[in-house]
């Protein structure tokens, strides 16, 4: 396949999706991708010191087209205290890119790899110890199209789960240190969506119209559970599970997402409501926070979902 | 008892003198960063001034290996299996250059094993090997020396409970002013992409 | 006459000794001992016998430095060989003329942004010389009341939440933290240090392949395994070592000096 041209790849925060591949041949895509050491809260008051691949948790979305060449950059600020690298899971080759990749602060590595495979991939941190370069936030997803395109849709997101291990309980104040015991233990004290408490409630809600068709591009980076994902109020008309490139299933309810793994779903927003994204391994939903919303407004269709119709005594 | 004070005098400053310079005797005789080989931004590897010997147990400073194309590894003389493989695939780069060119080519071998690799040891490991006297040199120095010019070609060793040592396999290609151009990593490799950048050099040489 | 020629003689002897012991530092003894390495290959040493040695109390500061760079100028910003030293070599003196007296604080604090080359000729300048990877973690698996800290000790605590805080410009003087067993300060929390051997961890820097080394790019055979899986604090320091050339000059990276005991009795 030949590579025609070269581009530099628009790299989104999270829930924002690049834009679909328009064109119809194989590029040279350069990515600059940059590793920060930022302190940020998980929730109100309490802080932690995340390491990111691009300032935030989760990582920047990168989206290359099957056959791709990729350029890839990664610095390591010079503030930054730790040496760090990164395993694409979307590379064949050694470590995912890991050896290649491992820099020092103040440092930039450069490497290429073929973009051979199309899905959904995890990217992550795989320097020493790799557990806790995942537990603070070091992962993203790299999206690589398909030859034929993806089947449009009217809005596309971008979800990523993982969870924070504190030394102080889950809602203690201050700076949290990260605890090692916790993490082996796999005794989580957050479960989130794109790296925070409320990052997709309230006004940072996903927001949709009734009628349109959604595409979420769903991950979890772990470090330890893996989620089970559903939708609140809705059912996923496709599921691409695990994020191959091909739709495998309909109608599903909850399909799981494992840990440093990803999923792709689609539906068709049929009335108005705020559906709830949740892992439904349900005590993280409500007491960790693994909770999001999706915001759909427009017209009702009361044949599809009535709300409540009546309310009135029973005497049994 | 003017000329006793003056005496003294002199005395006293010439023993301050030499306390001061103490440190830097001491130091000129470990190895240290001399002046400048070639620009002041340059990257020559030959500015890391210090004493080595050879097999002929002959001084060598490093700069003298300048002017030629210096095709090098690190090694030591007991290694059992990836030494002789190295300067076998450093053979096998040469037997791929124009034999015209080949006088504009060295090889050295540098022992990461000053205990064991003294000159002799090198002159008996070079006649083993069947080195071209005129071509090959072996070098060997103090710890010191070999561990920052290790520390400045990315090479790794260490030594082994059996003591042995474990270390990188590099060939290492440097222009004729000392500087790191290419590093041929593993053994057993394909020498074209080697070949390619001596003939490379080669050109640049002659325009 | 006596009086004159005691004066001679202690006039020489301070001078003498000013010549000898400016810059040297304080250093504490440390005994003989056994060092179990934190990575180990099939064919490394199980464990490392180390002899006794002294070590600076504390790190190289800012002040130390520029009074060397007095006295040997090729290591100054401007004369240094790149080869020796990359672009951000001294980054953080950079501002400051050796002629002007810089803050007080500048003067205590740790020196960072020093490449390994530099580190190497500053201890060897002193008759000292950079400690071996082996001799660092003996001195630093230390806490404050025992030579050695167990496993979930304040100690490892202490250095998690270190990892857990960014750094702040400029770095805080050296000392200001409690010395270890040994009486040294600031092996922990404040910066990384040059060691002589950085370089000969040999594992992949790709944690997971245990059995990661490609056997034809290192000679040397077997597997490289960790010896205490839960030491993450060690795992951070030997996975940033690995990361590191000798030319580098970062951030939060400085040095310290160890000394060999004489071979026979005298005076440090």
């Amino acid at each position: 396949m030949e590579i025609r041209g070269e581009e530099t790849a628009l790299l989104t925060d999270a829930p924002v999706v690049p834009p679909p591949i328009a064109r119809k041949h194989a590029t040279k895509v350069i990515v600059h991708l940059e590793v920060r050491e930022v302190m940020k809260e998980i929730t109100d008051g309490v802080q932690y010191m995340f390491w990111t691949f691009g300032g935030s948790v989760p990582g920047k979305f990168i989206r290359i087209r099957e056959g791709d060449m990729v350029e890839f950059h990664l610095k390591n600020h010079p503030d930054n205290k730790l040496a760090h690298n990164i395993d694409l899971h979307a590379v064949s080759g050694q470590g995912g890119g890991a050896a290649a990749t491992f820099t020092a602060p103040g440092h930039e590595s450069i490497f290429s790899f073929r973009a051979i495979n199309p899905g959904l991939f995890v990217y992550h941190c795989a320097s020493a110890p790799v557990g806790m370069h995942i537990a603070n936030g070091m992962y993203g997803l790299i999206l690589v199209e398909p030859l034929e395109g993806l089947p449009k849709v009217d809005k596309e997101f971008y979800v990523m789960q993982g969870e924070f291990y504190t030394s102080g309980k889950y809602g203690q104040k201050g700076l949290q240190p990260f605890s090692q015991d916790k993490a082996i233990e796999e005794n989580a004290d957050y479960v989130v969506f794109n790296g925070a408490v409320n990052a997709l409630t309230g006004d940072k809600s996903l927001q949709v119209n009734v009628g349109e068709t959604v595409r979420l591009y769903l991950g979890n980076g772990g470090p330890n559970l893996v989620s089970s994902f559903h939708v609140i109020g809705e059912i996923f008309d496709l599921v691409y599970t695990e994020g191959g490139n091909r739709p495998n299933q309909t109608n599903v309810q909850t399909t799981l997402i494992p840990a440093g793994g990803s999923s792709v779903v689609e539906f068709k927003v049929d009335v108005p409501a705020t559906y709830i994204l949740v892992d439904h391994s349900i005590f993280r939903t409500f007491n960790k926070e693994a909770l999001g919303m999706l915001k759909a407004e427009g017209k009702e269709d009361k044949t599809v979902y009535s709300g409540r119709l009546e309310d009135k005594l029973y005497t049994p | 008892m003017k000329n006793k004070i003056w005496m003294e005098s002199l005395i006293i400053i010439f023993i301050a003198v030499n306390c001061m310079q103490r440190k830097e005797r001491h130091h000129a005789l470990a190895d240290h960063p001399g002046e400048a080989l070639a620009s002041p931004g340059s990257r020559s590897l030959y500015d890391a001034e210090a004493r080595w010997f050879n097999q002929d147990l002959k001084p060598v400073a490093l700069n003298n290996l300048a002017g030629k194309i210096q095709v090098l590894t690190f090694g030591f003389t007991r290694c059992p299996g990836a030494c002789p493989q190295l300067i076998r695939d450093m053979q096998a780069i040469d037997n791929h250059l124009p034999a015209d060119f080949k006088d504009q080519i060295h090889y050295t071998f540098i022992s990461i094993d000053p205990q064991h690799d003294t000159p002799q040891a090198l002159k008996q490991f070079s006649e083993v090997m069947h080195l071209d006297r005129a071509r090959w040199q072996l070098l060997t120095s103090s710890a010191g020396n070999i561990l920052t010019l290790a520390m400045l070609m990315g090479m790794q060793y260490k030594e082994t409970k059996d003591g042995f040592f474990a270390h990188s396999n590099i060939i290492h290609i440097l222009n004729p002013q000392g500087e790191l151009i290419h590093q041929q990593i593993g053994l057993n490799r394909d020498p074209q992409e080697s070949v390619g950048i001596i003939r490379k050099l080669l050109t640049d040489k002659s325009n | 006459m006596l009086n004159h020629y005691s004066f001679v003689f202690v006039t020489t002897l301070i001078l003498n000794l000013s010549a000898e012991n400016s810059n040297t530092g304080k250093m504490v003894y440390l005994p003989n001992g056994v060092y179990h390495p934190f990575f180990k290959n099939s064919d490394d040493f199980d464990s490392i016998r180390l002899q006794a040695f002294y070590m600076d109390v504390l790190p190289v500061t800012n002040g130390d430095f520029l009074d060397f760079l007095k006295k040997h100028p090729r290591w100054q910003k401007n004369s240094v060989k790149p080869i020796f030293a990359d672009s951000l070599y001294l980054k953080a003196l950079s501002s400051h003329n050796l002629s002007e007296q810089p803050e007080k604080e500048l003067i205590q604090s740790p020196l960072t942004y020093v490449s390994w080359f530099a580190s190497k000729d500053y201890c060897e300048c002193q008759g000292k010389r950079l400690p071996t990877t082996a001799e660092w973690e003996y001195a630093a698996q230390a806490g404050e009341s025992e030579p050695v800290s167990s496993e979930n000790s304040p100690l490892f605590r202490r250095i998690l939440f270190w990892y857990s805080q960014p750094t702040v410009f400029p770095l805080p003087k050296t000392g200001s933290a409690p010395p270890n067993y040994w009486g040294i300060h600031d092996l922990h929390g404040l910066i990384f240090e040059w060691v002589a051997d950085f370089n000969s961890a040999l594992f992949s820097n790709d944690s997971r392949t245990k059995g990661g080394l490609e056997s034809s790019l290192f000679c040397g055979s077997g597997n490289v395994s960790v010896t205490d899986l839960k030491n993450y604090a060690a795992y951070i320091r030997y996975a940033f070592r690995s990361s590191l050339k000798a030319s580098y000059s970062i951030s939060n990276l400085g040095f310290r000096c160890v000394k060999d005991l004489p071979l026979q009795g005298g005076k440090i």
